[in-house]
């Protein structure tokens, strides 16, 4: 990130795997997002009536509301756990 | 009578007896070649010899069995075509097109147990036939369950005194924020106007104090871009070159809507009569009982205090007589206790029972968790001090009157408090006992009815149509229940001075502004 290589910059190798931890990261929070996308859709609209009118009504703006919270909540409490079970067995690592 | 019915019958016995042998035979010949049941060849050939009725025996345990599972499922599906017609009706209002940035209404639900029961009792009800027809319609639910007598009162009233605390403090800030700005000159000279003043000082200021003025202006500027650049949505996105962006970004409750009239907004669902008894007695408690505690209630609470400390103590020395090493346990006095108990009055009502529900995350943090072994605090007020005693709040007098309807009371999110909301409370019918088995069992095989009575109310929350409040009526809504509450449970309630065992009383102050859904309508119309 050094202009014109003054500065002494950080080392490339560490900027490379910067990227590429903010890359899965972004691979990760965009599967995420897709997934809970589809996952509500089906719940709350496919599985209702489909696309019988142009906007939302209450029920699936409620179903909607509620699925994408409890998803988040999910995700939170679930990545967490595998986190503290993931630093449990290879305590040795990082 | 008896006498000749006996000779027509030995007359016969004798009659045959001679004969009796021959017919013998003939019978048991008989017998042996066409015995009961139903045969063909065809069924012999598949090898399938007789087809008959099993014995008495068996016959009697299969209808007696039969017909209470038979009476079981039937009432099940008439339960569940009860819930469902109800649910129909219910689903035409959440079919409603709502905006995607608006949060239909929310329901308030006060749920607690029946009498020496578990909460799910009630619970059971709530799931099975209150919550679909709610789902339904369309309509959120926020739930506020209790495990004791008398926290739904206490929680009810404590939120009532916060806001009464919080409408104080702000009008205090008003207060003094226009004492402070008003301007000597202005002081002096009544009616004199500020501002022309403030330009002309603006005018004499130095030139340094201009600089630093600019200097505040620049970094409140700078905060105001950075406050921006936070939500992302304001620099990208399909609402960026939108005039009203903000506005359709905003996400709002349905009952923020200031054009709804104040009676159709959200609604508190009370489930059982104990509950709605708590939640009367602690509206009136808030809206009439005094700001901070009585010293009655600070009595009963060290008392309460110091019993657990004696508990404590006592385990204490009982660990410490079998050899255990521990601190000497500091006991304090009943007027020691109350003394800590004035220290923190406000304290108390912040740390209600609930206020674990509402913040999991900062529950340590400012209030503490709430210690299950305590008793829910005494009410401020008693139904026969309202006349007397009760004054109905100095903070609401612009916003609830006694003579004339009240106006919203202005929260953050402009939603009214959840006590102007309209109110509904469904019955739980709940047996326990011995002697009530015949009855137990009569209302198993009738659930049915029960789902359709709570079916009703839930769809009459949906359909909000409101009547004002009757306190004739109304104070005995679900009081058929009371005759299900145990004698024995009653007479401890009663002894220990329980909230449920209480006689209603209704103020004019407070019920003149309440309503209650209205289920008088006609099912045809629908």
């Amino acid at each position: 990130m050094s202009f014109l290589g003054l500065g002494g910059g950080a080392p490339k190798l560490s900027s490379e795997q910067k990227v590429q931890a903010a890359e899965a990261e972004l691979d990760m929070v965009t599967d995420m997002f897709n997934r809970l996308v589809d996952t509500c859709y089906t719940k709350c609209i496919e599985k209702s009536k489909g696309y019988s009118e142009g906007d939302v009504n209450k029920n699936e703006g409620l179903c909607i509301d509620r699925c994408v919270a409890k998803y988040f909540d999910t995700n939170v409490k679930v990545g967490e756990h595998m986190q503290k079970i993931g630093s449990s067995q290879f305590p040795g690592r990082r | 009578m008896t006498d000749s019915s006996k000779l027509v019958e030995s007359q016969p016995t004798q009659a045959s007896s001679p004969a009796s042998g021959a017919a013998k035979d003939a019978k048991s010949s008989t017998a042996k070649v066409e015995s009961k049941g139903y045969s063909n060849p065809a069924l012999k050939a598949m090898g399938i010899n007789r087809i008959k009725l099993p014995s008495r025996n068996w016959m009697i345990f299969l209808s007696v069995t039969g017909l209470l599972v038979g009476g079981a499922l039937y009432d099940k599906r008439e339960q569940k075509k009860n819930r469902d017609k109800w649910m129909k009706l219910a689903e035409e209002y959440g079919k409603a097109q709502i905006s995607t940035n608006t949060t239909p209404r929310k329901v308030t639900v006060f749920v607690s147990p029946p009498p020496n029961d578990y909460l799910e009792e009630s619970w059971k009800l709530f799931r099975r036939y209150i919550k679909p027809v709610l789902n339904s319609g369309g309509i959120d639910l926020e739930v506020l369950h209790s495990n004791t007598q008398g926290s739904i009162r206490n929680r009810v009233a404590a939120d009532i005194r916060n806001l009464r605390r919080e409408i104080e403090k702000n009008e205090s800030e008003k207060a003094a924020k226009n004492e402070g700005s008003r301007s000597r000159l202005s002081d002096i000279i009544p009616g004199f106007i500020t501002r022309p003043w403030n330009s002309v000082h603006q005018y004499f200021l130095s030139e340094e104090k201009k600089k630093k003025m600019a200097e505040e202006e620049e970094t409140r500027q700078a905060q105001a871009f950075k406050k921006q650049m936070e939500n992302h949505k304001h620099i990208l996105g399909i609402y960026l070159n939108d005039s009203n962006k903000d506005q359709m970004m905003e996400s709002h409750s349905e009952d923020s809507d200031n054009n709804k009239p104040l009676n159709n907004i959200g609604g508190v669902i009370c489930i059982g009569r104990g509950t709605y008894k708590e939640y009367m007695l602690g509206l009136h408690e808030g809206l009439l009982g005094p700001l901070e505690k009585p010293e009655r209630v600070v009595e009963a609470q060290a008392a309460d205090e110091h019993r657990i400390l004696d508990q404590k103590r006592k385990r204490d020395i009982s660990r410490l007589k079998k050899g255990e090493e521990l601190n000497e346990p500091d006991i304090k006095t009943v007027e020691e206790l109350m003394e800590e108990v004035k220290a923190n009055r406000q304290y108390d009502d912040k740390k209600s029972f609930f206020a674990q529900y509402d913040n999991p995350d900062d529950q340590d943090e400012e209030y503490g968790e709430y210690d299950f072994t305590r008793e829910p605090i005494k009410a401020y007020l008693l139904p026969n001090e309202y006349r007397k005693e009760g004054k109905l709040a100095e903070e609401f007098k612009n916003y609830i009157f006694e003579d004339k309807p009240s106006v919203k009371i202005p929260t953050d999110d402009n939603v009214p408090p959840y006590y102007q909301q309209p109110i509904c409370v469904m019955p739980v019918p709940h047996l326990l006992g011995f002697l009530t088995i015949p009855m137990k069992i009569y209302r198993f095989y009738n659930k049915r009815y029960v789902a359709d009575e709570l079916g009703e109310l839930s769809f009459s929350v949906v359909r909000n149509v409101v009547r004002p409040f009757d306190a004739e009526k109304d104070l005995d809504l679900a009081v058929k229940e009371e005759e299900d509450w145990p004698k024995k449970w009653y007479q401890k309630s009663v002894d220990n001075d329980k909230d449920w065992v209480r006689d209603l009383a209704a103020d004019k102050r407070v019920v003149s502004n309440l309503w209650v859904y209205d289920i008088n309508f006609n099912k045809d119309d629908l």
